[in-house]
């Protein structure tokens, strides 16, 4: 299948005015995956790392969601030990009117702002719950010692 | 080049409402300018296909979630009408608008502007235009002027609502903060002032800010030798007659008179007062006043003739605006003499109709049009000005949509018959007869929410495309699918190898612990500290052998550990021979025993 219009105009839009944080660019062989790069965003956790992740456009997309992965090493307990983002518009809440930037933004977001009443890594999340500061140490930690190149 | 993707980024960054009207036209789904517009109860607008294909997944707005079904789509007549004026007229308006707000010094002075953006731009500049130019240029830059200016004052009051974020970002993004919003505020006002200050220097820095969308456009003609006067327009610009007709054809909409005024208007105080300024010719250095660049190289300098007086030209051009004007108010509502070439090219370009907006003033009420159909347009019979450009079609019913069908309460037989009454072919199994038959009704209802609907035909077409690329999908998913055969029987031989292996580990445990348990005491301690990894990855027997060649194939892995798995073995395998010959020998066996245990640790030590 030809690649849609669509996906064409989000590639070079993500080149020409990439959103701040955020770098993606595609596979010159296959031109659907993606590497990414998130920025950790300031005054959380995960300042100062460097997140890689891949995304993939099925073929549906943009009828169905983008598949997004961490591939660094993270600390969140929305996001799991192989990279798995628990993040609805992923899912059930996807809509054909987002696109990949506002995917990758609400990554962004989702690291400013851990949710461990919805968790993915249970175990981080529980951390998260009973004692907050030590979790973000950890995840600080975390982030010093994978995420930084 | 890029195969017509356009976006609304493409537009300058000074003409922020062009970008925020580009990107109100376009498809939330697609991205793309509306095609077909229609609207949800929660008004919101989509492509009529794209939202048909949305709903046959799932029954909410893509846009605000709100709960939908097919049945409240409803088509948005004007919106689609604007959406299809805008793309017809995008490229011609970008490109104009490019060499107004970015002009170039020149690098090849020869003209013949060339566009790259879209198709639609196949317009024949060397046809009948060309012998146009004359008279139609000068309103052509005051078109352009004026146009403007109203784009400067409607962007200074528009920079300030500023609510609509393109991105649809939704409730939960709202923390991360849109740098689009940021970015749109503190530049719209700059760039009034400055173009307005005619100081280039700016404009052009800004222009490599801002997107490679001025490098796209980047006019090949804009003969201007020193970019000092960018306020000051050329009145012989290469792509003049063109803009002035897609201008035109743009305010033409309401009030042709109305708008003509303002043109003369804003004429008069644009064109330089004080006398032009003189540029020398790149090619014969011959001094000539800067608006008239183009037409000496053009017209003279190239052709090798003899340039005529140019301030003669010049006084006359200022004086005779009103009768031009005159010409062109008196065509009043049809502006049909001034357009008919991009009439005809465009028409020629596959749409017809193409001419619809440039007709809008005729009596025809938005309401009726809606139920009239589109006819492609002669221009020959262009000399009754009022007759109206498409023809009535008297109780011309809304085409009825094809309804949605149960595929699952339908036998085979059923099925086909529902395809063949829609004249689509019945080969295929169930599973194929339903997609086409689903396919096909998305793109027929869509159509019949066109104001341009195409005929069946084409529909036909479309389907014989789909057809073929269902066909090769199946290809590309079958070989996928023995690719992934392939690698699943691997992965069962690596596991079986695996398993096989575990056992001979189990065996080889076994069989150690055996001799181990004989009676010495000093012996097995050596070897358990010494020895148990080394027993762990052991192989004796035929069979493990064979597995052991079986992973070092499949896994490199594997292979590591296959690898001391054999000098265990010749190790191991040394030191159950001793053990058993001492087990004969129950004398010397302490003696053995410890001079075998040596080397044990100096192989684990490798």
């Amino acid at each position: 299948m030809a690649l849609p219009k669509r996906i064409i105009k989000e590639t070079e839009r993500l080149l020409a005015d990439p959103a701040p944080g955020i770098s993606a660019t595609s596979h010159e062989d296959n031109l659907r995956y993606f590497d990414v790069v998130i920025a950790g965003p300031n005054q959380s956790p995960f300042q100062g790392g460097i997140f890689k992740l891949e995304l993939f456009l099925p073929e549906e997309y943009p009828m169905s969601p983008p598949k997004v992965r961490f591939l660094t090493k993270i600390y969140h307990p929305n996001i799991d030990k192989l990279g798995r983002i628990c993040l609805d518009i992923l899912k059930d809440k996807w809509s054909p009117a987002l696109q990949i930037r506002t995917v990758l933004l609400s990554v962004q977001a989702l690291l400013s702002s851990p949710n461990p009443d919805d968790p993915l890594a249970n175990d981080v999340a529980q951390h998260w719950k009973e004692n907050e500061n030590a979790a973000i140490q950890t995840a600080q930690e975390w982030t010093r010692k994978y995420a930084t190149a | 080049m890029n195969g017509g993707i356009t976006d609304p980024s493409d537009w300058p960054i000074e003409f922020k409402s062009l970008r925020e009207i580009d990107s109100h036209l376009r498809c939330p789904i697609c991205k793309e300018l509306l095609r077909a517009a229609v609207v949800l109860q929660c008004s919101h607008n989509f492509c009529s296909e794209c939202i048909r294909r949305h709903l046959d997944k799932e029954s909410s707005c893509p846009a605000c979630r709100v709960a939908t079904s097919t049945s409240q789509i409803r088509r948005n007549v004007a919106l689609d009408e604007i959406a299809n004026n805008f793309g017809d007229c995008r490229s011609l308006l970008l490109s104009t608008l490019m060499e107004v707000v970015r002009p170039k010094p020149v690098a090849k002075p020869v003209s013949a502007p060339r566009f790259v953006k879209e198709e639609s731009m196949d317009i024949d500049y060397d046809s009948p235009q060309q012998k146009r130019r004359r008279t139609s240029t000068r309103i052509t830059n005051r078109t352009v002027n004026s146009s403007q200016d109203h784009a400067d004052i409607a962007m200074s009051q528009v920079s300030l609502d500023d609510d609509k974020d393109e991105d649809f970002a939704l409730s939960h993004h709202d923390s991360s903060p849109s740098r689009h919003k940021g970015k749109n505020v503190s530049r719209s006002t700059g760039p009034v002032l400055r173009s307005r200050s005619g100081r280039t220097e700016q404009t052009l820095s800004q222009s490599s800010q801002s997107s490679q969308a001025d490098e796209r456009y980047e006019p090949s003609i804009s003969a201007k030798q020193e970019p000092t006067s960018d306020t000051v327009f050329d009145p012989f610009h290469g792509s003049a007659p063109a803009s002035a007709q897609v201008l035109a054809s743009l305010s033409s909409s309401t009030d042709i008179t109305n708008s003509t005024t303002t043109m003369t208007v804003t004429s008069t105080a644009s064109v330089p007062v004080t006398g032009p300024k003189l540029v020398a010719c790149p090619i014969c250095e011959k001094g000539i006043p800067e608006p008239y660049t183009n037409t000496h190289l053009d017209k003279f300098c190239l052709a090798g003739r003899t340039d005529p007086d140019y301030t003669l030209l010049y006084s006359l051009i200022i004086k005779q605006p009103a009768s031009v004007i005159a010409l062109y108010t008196k065509q009043g509502t049809s502006t049909r003499d001034v357009v008919p070439d991009t009439n005809s090219s465009l028409t020629k370009s596959g749409t017809p109709g193409r001419s619809v907006g440039f007709n809008s003033s005729n009596p025809a009420s938005p309401a009726r049009r809606s139920t009239m159909q589109w006819q492609p347009q002669s221009s020959s019979n262009g000399t009754v000005p009022k007759q109206p450009m498409f023809t009535p079609k008297s109780a011309a019913p809304e085409p009825t949509r094809i309804p949605k069908l149960t595929y699952s309460l339908l036998n085979d037989k059923q099925l086909r018959k529902k395809l063949q009454e829609l004249g689509l072919p019945t080969n295929g199994d169930k599973t194929l007869m339903a997609k086409r038959h689903a396919e096909y009704t998305t793109i027929f209802n869509a159509n019949c929410d066109s104001t341009r609907p195409k005929p069946v035909s084409e529909l036909m077409k479309a389907m014989q495309v789909w057809e073929r690329a269902y066909e090769k999908d199946l290809e590309v998913k079958e070989s996928q699918r023995r690719i992934l055969e392939q690698q699943q029987q691997t992965q069962r031989q690596i596991h079986a190898a695996k398993e096989a292996k575990r056992q001979a580990k189990k065996d080889a445990a076994d069989a150690a612990a055996a001799t181990i348990d004989s009676p010495e005491a000093t012996p097995p301690s050596s070897q358990s500290s010494n020895g148990r990894s080394s027993s762990s990855t052991f192989v004796p027997n035929q069979a493990n052998n064979n597995a052991v060649n079986v992973a070092i194939a499949s896994a490199s892995a594997f292979a590591h550990a296959a690898k001391y798995a054999d000098e265990y073995a010749e190790l191991i395998a040394e030191v159950r021979s001793r053990l058993q010959a001492n087990k004969e020998k129950a004398l010397a066996e302490n003696n053995t025993t410890t001079t075998t245990a040596e080397p044990a640790p100096s192989t684990s030590s490798q």
